[in-house]
């Protein structure tokens, strides 16, 4: 949100400073975005770990299948702790979709931001 | 090809194979020395009985002539590979079930029965294999606890063993206008292809409700996330649960332990609330007649599979000849 503040100055001459107020509401929508990612981030690397994934296959960009190699079953453990941790329902048409970390939390917050 | 595949093992169409026993061989040698691995031993049975020539002769054939030449062919098999009975006789044995000749001899009947369920689809039209269905299969009071589950709000699995007329659970309950999703493994492209083009069929011929496979295994699928999509959409979801699978549990199976379950008690645990579950057995009657038997599953994280190794024990008490992993290596926990 920008605010306008007219300051008197001597030369009678108001300046305008214009600014940006950071309101709670997006303060608080922009520290979600990064728990969220830093939260799924750790979740699939405890569960990559547990099937020998090399850490260095664990990116936010990095395919889950392709690149960490998760089956299925770990897939679905990512998605029941998801709506767990996060409260919230993720329709199934959206499933197909949950392919990395970047997607996964984009998926979150907008069902997040729906259920808010 | 196969409308609708049993995930115990898909046909393979190929050159018929028996190997005769060489006499000098003692009998109590030939289980070790002609054992071959369990996927190896049932894709011979699967080519010697699904051979290319009696795939080219079933359209048109009688479904009791192909009932007759199924028990031949499976009879001829076992005679040239005694230590399958002996396999069949082991297992038996170690469950505590009757293993005397007359026994084991039911059990390799209702093998070749099962083969005979898996290819009396491809000898008929939709038109008549509905017909065929609807005189021979009650799954009325079966299908109408599915539907119960589903107008309350809940995706239902129904899980089932590799038991009975397995093969009639999907179109069976797709003559019920349920939604079938059915979990399973395709081995070859081509049966993939068929598999959905049959489906496809029989949907658009308006005699049978939507059937979609979920292939397991598939490269680039996801079985698991395909089936919690099923039971989302409130499907009917069918898997089979008697299989070793990464996923599977210690459970106790008459007194003894094997790995089962196939994951289905974590997919249960993630539908949660949102799920129905049953057991499901396609029993064969004596008089060539099919009922399918439907236990309703508690479904809370604690115990699922127990409960449905519990049902598959009550059912393989009661029919032992139909339980269709007595003629294969079982995945006992402990080998001795």
């Amino acid at each position: 949100m920008r605010r306008q503040l007219y300051v008197d100055c001597p030369e009678k001459r108001t300046l305008s400073i214009s600014f940006h107020v950071s309101s709670p509401a997006r303060r608080s929508r922009v520290m979600e975005t990064a728990e969220i990612r830093s939260t799924i981030k750790d979740l699939i690397t405890e569960i990559a770990e547990d099937m020998d994934t090399e850490a260095s296959a664990i990116t936010e960009d990095a395919h889950f299948t392709e690149d960490m190699g998760l089956d299925s079953m770990a897939l679905l453990e990512v998605l029941a702790t998801m709506e767990k941790k996060f409260s919230v329902s993720i329709p199934e048409s959206e499933f197909p979709n949950l392919t990395s970390i970047n997607k996964c939390a984009e998926t979150v917050e907008k069902y997040m931001a729906q259920s808010n | 090809m196969h409308p609708f595949l049993s995930p115990a093992a898909c046909p393979v169409a190929a050159r018929p194979e028996g190997r005769a026993v060489p006499p000098h061989v003692p009998r109590e040698q030939v289980a070790t020395v002609s054992a071959p691995p369990r996927t190896t031993r049932t894709m011979q049975l699967s080519r010697f009985l699904q051979s290319d020539d009696l795939l080219a002769s079933l359209k048109g054939m009688e479904p009791g002539r192909l009932r007759e030449t199924m028990l031949a062919r499976t009879r001829q098999w076992y005679d040239a590979h005694p230590g399958e009975h002996d396999l069949v006789r082991a297992n038996m044995q170690r469950f505590g079930l009757d293993s005397s000749e007359r026994a084991v001899d039911a059990v390799i009947e209702h093998v070749a029965l099962h083969y005979f369920e898996k290819l009396v689809p491809l000898c008929m039209g939709t038109g008549d294999f509905r017909e065929f269905l609807d005189a021979r299969v009650d799954a009325a009071d079966a299908a109408a606890a599915i539907a119960a589950a589903r107008k309350n709000g809940k995706g239902v699995l129904v899980a089932s063993g590799h038991f009975g007329a397995v093969e009639f659970v999907v179109p069976a309950l797709a003559t019920h206008n349920l939604p079938i999703a059915a979990a399973l493994r395709f081995k070859t492209e081509e049966f993939s292809r068929s598999a959905h083009a049959h489906a496809r069929a029989f949907a658009e011929s308006g005699l049978f409700s939507p059937i979609s496979f979920i292939e397991v295994g598939r490269p680039g699928t996801h079985a698991a996330l395909d089936m919690a999509a099923a039971l989302r959409r409130k499907d009917v979801l069918l898997s089979v649960f008697d299989e070793k699978t990464d996923y599977s549990v210690e459970v106790s199976l008459f007194g003894r332990k094997v790995w089962g379950g196939a994951g289905l008690d974590k997919l249960m645990a993630f539908a949660g609330a949102d799920a129905a579950a049953f057991a499901a057995f396609m029993i064969r009657d004596a008089g060539e007649g099919y009922r399918l038997s439907l236990s309703e599953l508690e479904t809370g994280p604690a115990g699922f599979v127990r409960q449905m190794y519990a049902h598959l024990e009550r059912v393989a008490r009661a029919h032992p000849e139909q339980w269709y992993f007595l003629h294969e290596d079982i995945p006992f926990v402990e080998q001795a």
